[in-house]
């Protein structure tokens, strides 16, 4: 009875968090993007438009690239400041993390349109570090405090452990903490890729030319006309969701397998 | 001319913000290839005083010397010291191989070396077979063998050791005591061993410290300090069961113009069935057999007396047993202050019962 209504309340789980993504996968694959219809109505057409009729391809390639280096750029700052605040001496270490967490609390919105008068200044709209480096600021308190939390719980005895054994503090971060804590920088990585994935306002913001539009950005404009291409928006949706699916695929191996165990008495 | 002593304190003191002081004033010199163990009980300073001289932190006032030569601003790295952790801070990434090789990859020797030494240091810990397994894998026992492993592939001059038996169970650390002081005779490295067991300092040590509230209450050779406690406090921390200490009247003394207390060993206090010349009639209260003698504590005068009898000793809470100790192996101390007086045992005579 007990395992009966386990199933039962996970089906509806599973339901509930499946179905609109399901509703849109199936709108792609109809004409107009029609959510019902007949089984023989299935086609391809919506996907081969938005290659042929826009610049998804590229569109694809310049989100890759933009979240990809956010990601490299985010962690790598992030590990080294959250270790840094985590493991040695700084003085008002907790003050520094308090306070970077505020910023993350900051609306975007209120910095758009400062922001864009820099971007523009530097002549950096339509370009990639033009979104690279504004999403790694919005990235970097979340990320500091995320890898701060999994860095503070390693146990300091491994830190020391490896400063005896003659490495500098950054021998130690290197081949120590970052190999333990990858469960948790791999969680932070794909945190920050979905995040720099997913943002629109910067990337609709800063961008003009139709191919150095991110998906996000892109999706939105193809309304823009005097119909609304469902079957279009759907197909690009569910392409852009690919990348991220993948990626927890990937990952969840690592985030799961606990690498900590073993390291001190247990 | 005199080599300097491995590891030397010197007026040592250690605070933290605010805090009151952890360390008050060290002073400690630890000679090439001694083993020494510093005991006392937690939150006596003695953890602090192997961060000093680890290098994990810095004293706030006096300095440490190693070899002769101030490291106050010298890292650990530059300190060239081993260490063994209570929580053994083994590398869950690497293997046990990878694991002893560390620090010689850190100090980047020839691959070959490196194989050589890890290899022969693994087969003296008996570690041979399990090169290929994680952390993960091992037993606690293993785990605390990789750890000296890791300790000693280096050859250091001088090895720490913070509480390294503390996690294992009650006969597996008799077992690894015996193979940390083989160790030691074989390396001849300087041994500094953290602890607040005082049955491993006893047997260990070539000199123990007894710290306590952040100062050294005594230090000297385990017997010694076992013999002639300078004070109440190291006489009841060293010593299973530990030192009975009593008002004189208890042991059947008359009390003297001093005020002080008086200590005897348990196994200085005879405990038996049937009274003899000069012994004291006491109520039993607790009889713990430990298969080669019974421990017997009894009452009298108001005050507990811990006592030896034989192996199979008869007797239950309530009966009547007699206490019997030799004058000469009683220790007196101040009342007042604890420290150890120098009160002639003359004076302290027999009241008769």
């Amino acid at each position: 009875m007990r395992r009966a209504w386990l199933w039962f309340g996970a089906t509806v789980m599973v339901a509930f968090s499946v179905a609109p993504m399901a509703t849109l996968v199936v709108a792609s694959f109809r004409p107009g993007g029609a959510p019902t219809g007949a089984v023989s109505d299935l086609t391809f057409e919506n996907y081969v438009r938005v290659f042929e009729t826009r610049p998804f391809g590229s569109v694809l390639l310049r989100s890759f690239v933009v979240s990809s280096l956010t990601t490299v750029l985010a962690i790598t700052i992030a590990a080294s400041a959250a270790f840094a605040l985590a493991k040695l001496p700084v003085r008002g270490a907790r003050a520094l993390l308090a306070f970077s967490l505020g910023i993350s609390m900051f609306p975007p919105i209120a910095t758009v349109s400062p922001l864009f008068l820099v971007i523009r200044a530097l002549g950096w709209r339509d370009t990639v570090q033009g979104l690279v480096v504004p999403y790694t600021t919005f990235a970097l308190p979340l990320a500091i405090w995320i890898l701060a939390t999994f860095f503070r719980d390693l146990p300091d005895d491994l830190y020391r452990a490896a400063r005896v054994d003659g490495c500098t503090p950054w021998e130690a971060f290197v081949r120590v903490i970052l190999p333990v804590a990858g469960p948790g920088v791999s969680t932070t990585a794909i945190l920050v890729f979905i995040f720099a994935w997913n943002e629109l306002l910067f990337a609709l913001t800063f961008t003009s030319a139709p191919e150095a539009r991110t998906v996000p950005a892109a999706i939105a404009l193809f309304a823009a006309e005097h119909r609304d291409p469902w079957g279009e928006i759907a197909a690009a949706s569910t392409l852009s969701t690919m990348p991220l699916l993948l990626a927890a695929l990937v990952f969840q191996r690592r985030i799961v397998s606990g690498l900590t165990a073993g390291a001190v008495k247990g | 001319m005199t080599s300097s002593p491995a590891i030397q304190l010197d007026g040592v003191h250690k605070s933290y913000g605010g805090g009151g002081a952890v360390l008050r004033g060290i002073d400690l010199e630890i000679d090439e290839g001694e083993l020494v163990t510093i005991v006392g009980p937690s939150g006596c300073g003695k953890s602090t005083l192997l961060s000093l001289i680890a290098g994990f932190e810095r004293p706030t006032r006096g300095h440490v010397r190693l070899h002769g030569e101030i490291v106050d601003d010298k890292s650990p790295r530059e300190r060239r010291l081993a260490m063994v952790f209570q929580s053994y801070a083994l590398y869950p990434h690497l293997d046990v191989f990878e694991n002893i090789a560390f620090p010689l990859r850190i100090a980047k020797l020839p691959a070959a070396e490196v194989k050589a030494r890890v290899e022969e240091t693994a087969a003296r810990l008996g570690l041979s077979a399990l090169q290929r397994r994680r952390p993960a894998q091992l037993s606690g026992g293993q785990r605390q063998r990789v750890a000296l492993a890791r300790a000693l592939v280096r050859r250091p001059s001088i090895c720490l050791f913070d509480e390294p038996l503390s996690n294992l169970d009650a006969k597996l650390r008799v077992q690894m005591r015996a193979e940390i002081a083989k160790l030691h005779q074989e390396l001849g490295s300087t041994f500094v061993y953290v602890t607040h067991d005082q049955s491993e300092a006893m047997t260990l040590s070539d000199r123990i410290v007894v710290l306590d509230a952040g100062a050294i209450a005594q230090a000297g050779p385990p017997m010694e300090i076992y013999e002639r406690p300078l004070s109440t406090f190291v006489a009841s921390f060293l010593g299973s069961p530990g030192m009975n200490l009593v008002a004189p009247e208890a042991l059947g003394l008359e009390g003297t113009s001093v005020s002080v207390t008086v200590g005897v060993r348990p196994e200085d206090l005879r405990v038996t069935r049937e009274p003899s010349p000069g012994s004291l009639p006491a109520r039993v209260y607790v009889v713990e057999p430990v298969g080669s003698e019974t421990w017997v504590t009894c009452e009298r005068a108001s005050c507990r007396l811990v006592g030896r009898a034989e192996a199979r000793f008869d007797a239950r809470s309530g009966d009547t047993v007699h206490l019997r100790f030799e004058a000469n192996r009683l220790h007196r101390f101040d009342r007042a202050t604890g420290a150890r007086t120098g009160e002639p045992l003359e004076s302290l005579a027999p009241a008769g019962d």
